[in-house]
């Protein structure tokens, strides 16, 4: 049991604001979160600076949000990470990295070479001299590159029902419960052991093709592979609450990769070349069939939108093939 | 010091490919000895991952060597399985900015030893002329 109040601590790193939003879209179980924890440091919510978390000899609970760019990110993981009994990272950012995480394809230099004189901006940009920045990192990293978390609560941002477990961990801590080992909030199997659309037969799924939202009338009710459209569902993570499929959207993997699934990207491709065009293979040829494939225009947008700083691809990149894993 | 040569880990399946480097050894026929082969049940089997682990762990170059299409596979179609997953697999290799060259797929029946000496011996040279896997992720 705790004599005084447990602290809190809710830490950013490259966020949104998706996060924050979410927790406090909480509502009343906010409250109850308030109720049992003193918030010791929370940019959006309370007025503290980093001496604040500096000073403290420690903390009852940190969440992390966001993902990690630059040193001085870095340097806040550590710190939160020594003080902190328990570490949540939360959001898909603090563990896969998230859209911040897209960067990792490009160095430091490459990326202000980008912003600063590129078309991509109207004027040049010059960046401040007077102030001390701190350092990008040549390659974004998310909270598990750097550190490791005790609670891991994915999405984009975390679902309502993810949060639900989240607090209800939150309050039990409080009272003086243990946490047993790390905790992986949400169901771990594939969306698609949820998803409504699925066939009876999940063997037999064919796509006849690739196929853009615009280019066909969705039937409401039948699986979005089977359609044609790409959907990432066979390699996510069941942690959310589906809107996107309920929405008649297809999903594009931001919960992360499902249990037993290490790289997202590298098991999608493995999934869309065994159901494209199984029945026409033999007549199409491999010309055919390339020219099918071809129609996939951003790949990496596709199979790594959340999850590229820890795609095996980006490993082999900074790791130059000897295995440093 | 000396010359440096690629290694190269080939996949091939038990059927055609894989029985093609059997043949190619019971008649004596000379090939380099940085090719690594591993025999699986069939191409359709390799998956992206495993190429890629393959990289990661040293390889320079991966082959995967299956039966003929359209008709050959043994289990009907996992040759075309093979080539999608490949041709998948080198359009990100090379957003990535990784040489897609490095990773080859070769139809060779159990009777075409000669052909996969030759196919062993293109690749080989095609990546001497690419030089190490480092090469391409340092730039």
């Amino acid at each position: 049991m705790f004599v005084s109040k447990p602290t809190l601590a809710i830490v950013y790193g490259a966020i949104c604001g998706g996060c924050d939003v979410a927790l406090v879209n909480l509502g009343e179980r906010l409250a109850i979160i308030l109720e049992n924890y003193d918030i010791l440091y929370w940019p959006a919510a309370v007025d503290s600076k980093r001496e604040t978390l500096e000073k403290v000899s420690s903390i009852d609970v940190s969440i992390y949000m966001g993902t990690l760019t630059n040193s001085e990110e870095v340097e806040l993981a550590k710190l939160v990470r020594s003080k902190s009994r328990v570490l949540i990272a939360y959001g898909t950012c603090a563990i896969y990295g998230g859209i911040p995480g897209l960067r990792a394809l490009i160095n430091a230099s490459q990326t202000l070479k980008e912003i600063s004189s590129t078309t991509t901006t109207v004027e040049e940009v010059r960046l401040s001299r007077v102030a001390e920045l701190p350092d990008l990192l040549d390659r974004v990293k998310s909270l598990i590159d750097v550190v490791e978390p005790d609670v891991i609560a994915p999405g984009c941002p975390p679902s309502d029902s993810v949060n639900e477990t989240l607090v209800d961990i939150l309050v039990d801590y409080a009272k003086g419960a243990k946490l047993e080992g790390k905790v992986f909030i949400g169901d771990p199997n594939s969306l698609c052991s949820k998803c409504e659309r699925k066939p009876p037969e999940l063997s037999k799924i064919s796509m006849p093709g690739i196929r853009r939202l615009h280019e066909l009338k969705l039937v409401e009710d039948k699986c979005f592979l089977e359609q044609g459209v790409l959907c990432m569902g066979p390699v996510t993570r069941a942690t959310c609450d589906l809107p996107c499929i309920k929405n008649n959207l297809p999903c594009i993997g931001c919960s992360g990769p499902a249990l037993n699934v290490e790289d997202m990207g590298l098991e999608m491709v493995s999934v869309l070349s065994s159901i494209l065009l199984v029945e026409r293979e033999k007549e199409l040829l491999e010309e055919g069939l390339s020219k099918e494939l071809d129609k996939i225009v951003d790949l990496i947008g596709l199979l790594y939108r959340y999850t590229l700083p820890r795609s095996l691809l980006i490993k082999l990149k900074s790791s130059g093939g000897r295995n440093e894993r | 010091m000396a010359k440096w040569r690629p290694t190269v880990i080939s996949f091939l399946c038990k059927w055609c490919a894989g029985s093609a480097a059997e043949l190619a050894g019971v008649s004596r026929l000379n090939y380099p000895a940085n090719v690594i082969p591993v025999v699986v049940p069939c191409s359709g089997r390799v998956s992206p991952r495993l190429i890629v682990e393959a990289l990661l762990n040293g390889a320079d170059g991966v082959l995967v060597g299956g039966c003929h299409t359209p008709g050959d596979c043994h289990y009907m179609s996992g040759n075309f399985k093979a080539f999608k997953r490949v041709y998948l697999l080198k359009k990100l290799l090379s957003q990535f900015g990784i040489n897609p060259r490095r990773v080859r797929v070769e139809w060779i029946s159990a009777t075409e030893s000669q052909k996969l000496v030759r196919v062993v011996r293109e690749f080989l040279s095609e990546l001497e002329e690419l030089g190490p896997i480092m090469g391409d992720v340092r730039e």
